[in-house]
């Protein structure tokens, strides 16, 4: 069951789907995501992000508890899929950009950063 | 009244053409002399130490132009070291790509192994083989220097010139610099493409304006640089560098605005000072301008770098024939210790990913447009002079016998 710390429950709804761990994962979940969809992750998260950091600085990064990292998660997927909305896009890939199917990622961009 | 910014050109522009053919680069027979004359003879960018951070670790990476895979490691003592990722039986690989650690490598065929500073340990069987001797079986190795964070390969059998005299003036100023930043970010695609022209859509700022409309539309240029001019462009022997000036009235985003002020200041935002502020070496910055973004670098024949004050991104362009490309790009940054660090990193990483999304977006029509063999000459900016010197430099070496 997936949880989040008791002041963010709000952000529960949206905690199964974009709680996720790593760049390519983040990227795919967008592409495979609406305009309109994401805008609704986006005004849900943005009125949050300030208070989420606070809270997450606040903690042991590398002995996190599970509801925290969950937060962590969410929050920088958040930061990751914030510019079709922020930069106007109308769908969630850019215009003219290099095929997403065709693009991939090495480690770096595959794994947990904390 | 403030002045419009106009370009320091540094280097020997003797000999550079603004009009350069380039339908005679896309035939085989032209490629194959690029691949022998560049590629076999020059120092190749091969590696970021940071992948082979402690003894007993290496990295197996793939050359795809000379078909063949390599293992760069640090063994015991410390050494880095590189050979042919090949046993010395039958010539099979001996570890997949990628990261590793390893004392010994062991042939998944029929058991050989070898220490990871090449001398052969175990030949299974041995006394099955009549003529052999272990002393010339060893992992062959690649003629391999360090410079600063990075490792280079030279596959002539002795090479021309030392890496130093390769990298000419680009050698110095940049020490310490790429210390101490971890990997961020690593991202590969393969292109139907010339490499030259893969490459050299990313080493002028000229299309920034037009490109990069929907990702970064007000980072450069603003009042006093409209037509987004380099106030620095230097070449040097082979290579070539530039700065990128940042539009100090750049309107952030709102979530951009809350990674950077928590997080240090990275693309699209820049810390204003930090040349100074970080005892930046001359190399980076080479003028000292205010309001710097960026440098552009090229190390020649297949990579460019760019630059910045907390991260730096490696790409590079790996002929796999004449009409297609292998690019991977690897992006570092100052250490993380914070989720405000966090924050800063991943807005800047992936905000940069759609950029270069938009750079290669475009590269293979622009390939296609060419072959038609309807144009056989492009013309050249000044503020091309990167790409001026990257097709001279091509030629030279083409040149000789």
């Amino acid at each position: 069951m997936t949880a989040l710390p008791d002041q963010f429950a709000a952000l529960l709804p949206f905690a199964n789907d974009w709680a996720l761990t790593n760049e390519e994962d983040r990227f795919r979940k967008l592409m495979a995501t609406s305009i309109d969809d994401l805008r609704e992750f986006y005004d849900t998260m943005a009125p949050r992000a300030e208070e989420a950091t606070d809270y997450l600085n606040g903690l042991d990064l590398q002995d996190m508890p599970e509801d925290a990292r969950t937060l962590f998660n969410l929050l920088i997927t958040f930061v990751e899929t914030a510019h079709p909305i922020e930069l106007n896009w109308n769908t969630t890939d850019i215009e003219d950009g290099f095929p997403p199917e065709r693009f991939s990622f090495g480690d770096a961009s595959r794994t947990s950063l904390i | 009244m403030t002045g419009r910014t106009t370009t320091t050109f540094v280097g020997d522009l003797e000999g550079l053409q603004s009009r350069v053919n380039i339908l005679d680069r896309l035939q085989p027979e032209f490629h194959q002399q690029e691949v022998a004359k560049v590629f076999r003879r020059g120092w190749l960018l091969i590696a970021n130490v940071a992948d082979i951070p402690e003894p007993n670790t290496y990295l197996a990476r793939q050359v795809p132009t000379l078909n063949t895979c390599l293992i760069i490691t640090r063994s015991e003592d410390g050494e880095i070291r590189v050979f042919h990722n090949m046993c010395r039986h039958r010539a099979n690989q001996l570890v997949p790509e990628g990261t590793g650690r390893a004392k010994t490598f062991v042939c998944g065929f029929h058991g050989w192994s070898y220490h990871n500073d090449g001398r052969i340990a175990v030949i299974t069987d041995r006394s099955q083989f009549n003529d052999i001797d272990e002393s010339t079986l060893g992992l062959i190795p690649v003629h391999a220097e360090v410079w600063e964070e990075f490792v280079f390969v030279n596959f002539d059998e002795e090479p021309r010139q030392t890496l130093e005299e390769w990298l000419g003036a680009m050698h110095v100023g940049y020490h310490g610099y790429f210390s101490n930043k971890p990997k961020i970010a690593s991202h590969r695609i393969t292109v139907d493409c010339n490499w030259n022209i893969a490459l050299t859509s990313f080493t002028e700022g000229y299309h920034a304006m037009y490109v990069h409309k929907a990702t970064v539309p007000d980072y450069q240029g603003g009042a006093g640089n409209p037509d987004r001019h380099r106030p620095y462009i230097e070449i040097t022997n082979y290579h070539g560098r530039y700065s990128v000036e940042g539009n100090a009235n750049h309107n952030p985003t709102e979530v951009e605005a809350i990674a950077f002020q928590r997080g240090r200041k990275m693309y699209p935002t820049f810390p204003p000072n930090a040349t100074a502020d970080l005892g930046l070496p001359s190399g980076v910055n080479p003028l000292r301008i205010d309001n710097w973004l960026q440098d552009i670098v090229e190390i020649f024949p297949h990579t460019f770098m760019i630059v910045s004050a907390h991260w730096y991104t490696v790409v590079w362009f790996w002929p796999l024939d004449v009409n297609r490309t292998l690019i991977y790009g690897e992006t570092f940054a100052y250490e993380a210790e914070t989720v405000d660090d966090h924050m800063a990193h991943t807005y800047f990483r992936t905000r940069l990913r759609e950029v270069f999304r938009e750079d290669v977006g475009i590269i293979e029509s622009i390939h296609r447009q060419l072959k038609s063999g309807v144009m056989d000459e492009i013309n050249l900016s000044q503020q091309e002079l990167l790409l001026q010197k990257h097709y001279a430099a091509v030629d030279e070496l083409v040149a000789q016998p």
